[in-house]
């Protein structure tokens, strides 16, 4: 087997593992063939910087303030990063035992988190980035640091945790790669499929229309909400300004999205 | 009396049967002949009243146990069945299990009911909050409070970015810095900054710090809001759900309180539990992070269900009437109930489930037969059983709460209402002993069925006893038994009484011997019992014990004991007594000697000089005297020293079945006339030389026989015995065919009179002149008291 033979996959991590399940969809979007699959964590330099900064307050998710401390900071991050690599390595041998063509490693980058990502992507075939809740509930609006991911030509799958809440698949859009894709997911589910879009908007036999009033962020969001939507799966469109649509929605939805390449 | 072969044992006639076989035989009625008991029985189970149970007394070998449930059957069959009786969680307090009563072949159906009730709820339940409904509901209620975050953060980052800064994600939570060029300022640059415009920097961050600390603070309240709709919506959907899978329970069970109770609880407490019922079925019920054993999950699930299972103790489903129950074990365990334990960890646990019905709770409605004796033997079981019967309430108590020994104690069921008969089963002697020494006995058990030993021998009684011999026969998978046998049987039973009027009623001895009886006939290739057969095993049966009577006959014939059955001796008579050593019982002649001589009126008992005689003997002894100074000494003071011994003796003698010899003895010794030892006597005898029935002749007479056969019969030997002993004559075959034959004589007396014309006559001839003996000792009599005045008056009198 060659190098060539393999698809590669990034799993770009914002803190911790990926989710079994997501990972184990990624796996199947990947195909039957070999797969190399890569773990990335990066160690923030913004975050390095801003640790650096004299007396900058750090607010707990609690409410609680305390004094950002550089070393403190690293050590954090360190752990962090073990605690990620010690459930990945345990993810991914579980993989390994389904999916007997799988090689694996975990990297850590140190960068500003956008940019390492883009340029692993660069080299990878699918990309999936998980994207922790906090415990607050409240989660950083990154969709815009992801711009660069979502105008990649590749599948990108972004991943909001919990992973297993949602009761649907979602797909928007009539074209019939996406749709095959769509259905393939939503049976892996186990999960029904629904299509979103505009009157008239072509849909396979069994799979239910959801109507949207206009192809607006808005709208989207507000159909995943109503059809309780684990999955949005949405491929590039040229009638919209599809990358800043997407990361508005990236920002706004609690379920994850899938983007496909047009 | 000289009696005939016909008086000395009741012959049954096998003609007179009306069958070949008892194979002809239709099963027969167990109760025959215990009328009173019978009655007693009928009366208690009739009495409405607490404390009419039954204390049947009689010898265990009669076979009350049968004969009761003989009884009681066909009234247990014509009452109601009783209710069944289940225990089951109390929710408020599980250390008090409720108790639930319902009618009988309810129970069952409540218990698969309730089964599936919660197998419905433990599918359902996780099945109603995963669906899609569900799922929206609660996704709608997060979608809130998600927004109002999401919308937090977007004006909170604009704001942010408004001011220059970035908001940060951090490990702990969040921090603003200051950008430049797109990313975090780092320190060299923040440095340079002039002083105003790091405090407008500085400033900045604060504010936004504050306002991120302020909106944080309200989100907890806002999570709780959320977590509190959420949890209303999986109450009112859980409830939703109970309420649907209950409400057949309800329906069906809803005339019967105790029933309904408990849905009405269990619905409660499972719609409480429905978030750990679903932790449970989703297998995530173990420690958080750590691994879970595999089948641990699904125990984890079933011990927790434990709680909403019935436990059926009584299931009268399958019973017809009231139930009769014989406990043989009457443990306190086997008689109240018990509580089981399995262990956690090292620790004894139980709970409602592990409760045991006891004989008390499967008699509830019916009755309860034990053997006193052996629940008199199990520790803590005779007061359980008082305190149920007089409580009317059965209550499970294990040995450890009834010595209040509170650490061990558990569980403390509601008690059950308690309606039983119990019917003791036991000898005369423990029914005294519980009278005597336990004062609640008589007010428990009120009712007294005294089983006869011995039945009368009519037709009826015949009729009933061959078919009972029939029974045993069948129940034992023994040959039948033929006519003939039947008669053996029925004639070893009037000897085992002593009776020929009646008849033993301990059928166990006679299972026994049917039982040899039949390995008798199997060895001898018969296909039924015959009369051979039950007289061989009768006499094995006495051979297998005989070995000390022989012993004895034996040392007569050698002469090693001094027994005459031939001629005549002044002063000698042979009595008769009887050994009884264990299972053996043999009579045994005793040579009485009399001297008789001057005297002072004295009569010496020589066995009671020695310790060797017994009070009744002493008795005896003083009775002859009296008869003596009565009948022979009226007018004068009786100047007479005898004694009187039994030869040879060397353990102890009692009774008073040789007082008509001692008299016989004694005036031979008087007159010096010789007493014929071809007789032998037993019998007693009042003041007024009226003979009295002994006990044992059967076996004194058949002693006689045997040494006189072995010395040689003569034609002339035979035994005296009291009239009164005609009835309990019940002799062996061999005897009796001795007796038919003229070489072996039995007489019966009435009076002494009979023995002394008897004893004094000679052998062959006519009886002898008892008033002239009567003369001839009183002249001897008269004799000495004058010789003894004489010499009381002296010599110058004389003269």
């Amino acid at each position: 087997m060659t190098a060539e033979d393999k698809r590669r996959l990034l799993v770009a991590l914002d803190s911790r593992a990926p989710d079994a399940g997501a990972l184990r969809l990624l796996a199947r979007l990947g195909g039957a063939g070999a797969l190399e699959l890569t773990c990335l964590y990066v160690e923030d330099e913004d975050l390095t910087r801003a640790a650096a900064l004299p007396g900058l307050p750090e607010i707990s998710l609690s409410g609680q303030v305390q004094t950002l401390d550089p070393q403190r900071i690293a050590r954090e991050v360190a752990a962090d990063a073990e605690s990620a690599r010690l459930a990945f390595d345990r993810l991914a041998a579980e993989l390994a035992r389904e999916h007997r063509a799988l090689e694996h490693r975990f990297m850590v980058a140190r960068g500003r988190l956008a940019e390492e990502f883009h340029r692993a992507a660069a080299a990878s075939d699918l990309v999936m980035v998980t994207r922790a809740l906090r415990a607050s509930g409240l989660r950083p609006r990154l969709g815009r640091s992801f711009l660069g991911l979502v105008r990649e030509p590749k599948p990108v799958l972004f991943v909001n945790e919990p992973w297993a809440s949602g009761s649907s698949v979602v797909v928007l859009g009539d074209g019939p790669d996406t749709l095959s894709t769509a259905a393939r997911l939503a049976e892996a589910e186990g999960l029904p499929l629904v299509a979103v879009g505009t009157a008239g908007t072509a849909t396979p036999p069994g799979v239910r229309l959801h109507v949207l009033a206009g192809v607006t962020e808005k709208a989207i969001a507000d159909a995943c909400l109503a059809e309780d939507a684990r999955l949005l799966v949405v491929p590039a469109r040229a009638d919209v300004d599809w990358p800043e649509l997407l990361v508005s929605l990236l920002d706004r939805l609690p379920c994850s999205v899938l983007k496909l390449p047009a | 009396m000289r009696l005939t072969a016909d008086q000395v044992r009741r012959q049954a006639d096998p003609d007179t049967l009306g069958f070949a076989s008892t194979a002809e035989l239709e099963p027969g009625e167990l109760r025959f002949g215990q009328h009173r008991a019978e009655h007693a029985v009928d009366f208690a189970v009739s009495m409405r009243f607490p404390g009419y149970n039954v204390y049947a007394l009689g010898a265990p070998q009669i076979g009350m146990h049968d004969f009761v449930r003989d009884q009681l059957a066909p009234k247990a069959r014509e009452r109601s069945i009783p209710d069944d009786w289940c225990y089951l969680n109390n929710f408020e307090d599980p250390s008090v299990p409720k108790v639930c009563r319902l009618p009988a072949g309810t129970g069952r159906r409540f218990k698969h009911d309730v089964a599936e009730f919660v197998g419905a709820v433990r599918t359902s339940l996780p099945a109603a909050f995963s669906s899609d409904d569900f799922r929206r509901q609660a996704e709608a209620l997060t979608s809130e409070a998600q927004q109002r975050q999401a919308s937090d953060t977007a004006a909170i980052q604009q704001e942010a970015e408004s001011l220059g800064l970035t908001m940060l994600p951090t490990p702990n939570g969040f921090a603003f810095a200051p950008v430049e060029d797109g990313k975090v300022m780092d320190q060299e640059a923040f440095a340079k900054l002039d002083a105003e415009r790091r405090q407008e920097i500085q400033n900045a961050i604060e504010h936004m710090s504050n306002r991120l600390v302020e909106r944080l603070r309200e989100y907890p309240k806002l999570h709780e809001a959320m977590i509190r709709r959420q949890r209303e919506l999986a109450h009112r959907t859980a409830s939703e759900v109970l309420k649907s899978l209950a409400a057949r329970l309800r329906s069906r069970y809803q005339t019967y309180p105790d029933a309904i109770a408990f849905v009405v609880a269990a619905e409660a407490s499972l719609l409480d539990n429905a978030e750990r019922i679903l932790a449970l079925e989703s297998g995530a019920a173990g420690m958080p992070g750590m691994p879970v054993p595999p089948g641990a999950a699904q125990a984890a699930a079933d011990q927790f269900f434990r709680q909403y299972q019935v436990n059926l103790v009584v299931d009268n489903a399958d019973q017809a009437g009231a139930p009769v129950v014989y406990e043989s074990n009457p443990s306190l365990d086997n008689l109240v109930g018990k509580l089981e334990h399995r262990f956690e960890y090292g620790t004894p646990v139980t709970d409602f489930n592990m409760i045991r019905a006891g004989a008390l709770h499967r008699a509830n409605g019916g009755y309860l037969l034990l053997d006193a004796e052996r629940l008199l033997q199990k520790p803590f079981s005779w007061e359980a059983l008082k305190r149920a019967v007089a409580d009317r309430s059965l209550r499970v108590e294990s040995v450890s709460q009834m010595l209040h020994l509170a650490y061990s104690v558990s569980l403390d069921p509601e008690p059950i209402e308690l309606d039983v008969k119990v019917i003791l089963l036991g000898d005369r002697r423990l029914y005294h002993l519980l009278r005597e020494y336990d004062t609640d006995f008589d007010d428990l058990f009120k009712i007294v069925a005294d089983f006869d030993d011995e039945i009368d021998w009519d037709d009826d009684a015949q009729r009933h006893y061959a078919a009972m011999l029939a029974d045993l026969v069948r129940g034992s998978k023994l040959r039948h038994l033929t006519a003939g046998a039947v008669a053996s049987a029925l004639e070893q039973s009037s000897r085992l009484v002593e009776d020929q009027r009646h008849l033993s009623a301990r059928v166990r001895d006679m299972e026994d011997i049917l039982r040899e009886a039949d390995q008798l006939a199997a060895a001898d290739g018969a296909e039924l019992i015959d009369a051979r057969h039950v007289d061989a095993a009768i006499l094995q049966r006495a051979y297998r014990v005989d070995r000390i009577r022989e012993l004895v006959h034996e040392n007569i014939t050698r002469g090693v004991i001094l027994v005459q059955t031939t001629g005549s001796r002044v002063g000698q008579v042979n009595g008769l007594s009887v050994a009884a050593i264990g299972k053996l019982v043999f009579g045994q002649p005793s040579r009485i000697t009399a001297t008789a001589r001057l005297g002072r009126g004295e009569l010496i008992d020589i066995e009671r000089e020695a310790k060797l005689g017994g009070r009744l003997h002493s008795k005896a002894v003083m009775i002859v005297a009296n008869f003596i100074g009565a009948r022979y000494a009226r007018e004068h003071p009786l100047s007479l020293h005898a004694s009187l011994v039994f030869e040879q003796s060397y353990g102890g003698i009692e009774g008073d079945s040789a007082t008509v010899a001692e008299v016989c003895a004694l005036l031979s010794a008087i007159i010096d006339a010789p007493l014929r030892q071809d007789i032998a006597i037993t019998g007693s005898m009042d003041q007024h030389g009226a003979t009295q029935a002994i006990g044992g002749v059967n076996e004194k007479i058949e002693g006689f026989f045997d040494v006189c056969r072995e010395q040689g019969l003569t034609g002339t030997q035979g035994v005296l015995m009291p009239r009164g002993n005609m009835d309990n004559l019940m002799l062996r075959q061999d005897v009796v065919d001795a007796v038919a034959a003229g070489s072996f004589h039995v007489h019966a007396m009435t009076t002494v009179d009979d023995a002394i014309a008897l004893m004094f006559a000679p052998p062959e001839g006519p009886p002898a002149d008892v008033a002239a003996i009567d003369a001839a000792v009183s002249e001897r009599i008269r004799a000495w008291h004058e010789i003894h005045a004489a010499s009381l008056r002296g010599p110058d009198d004389d003269g």
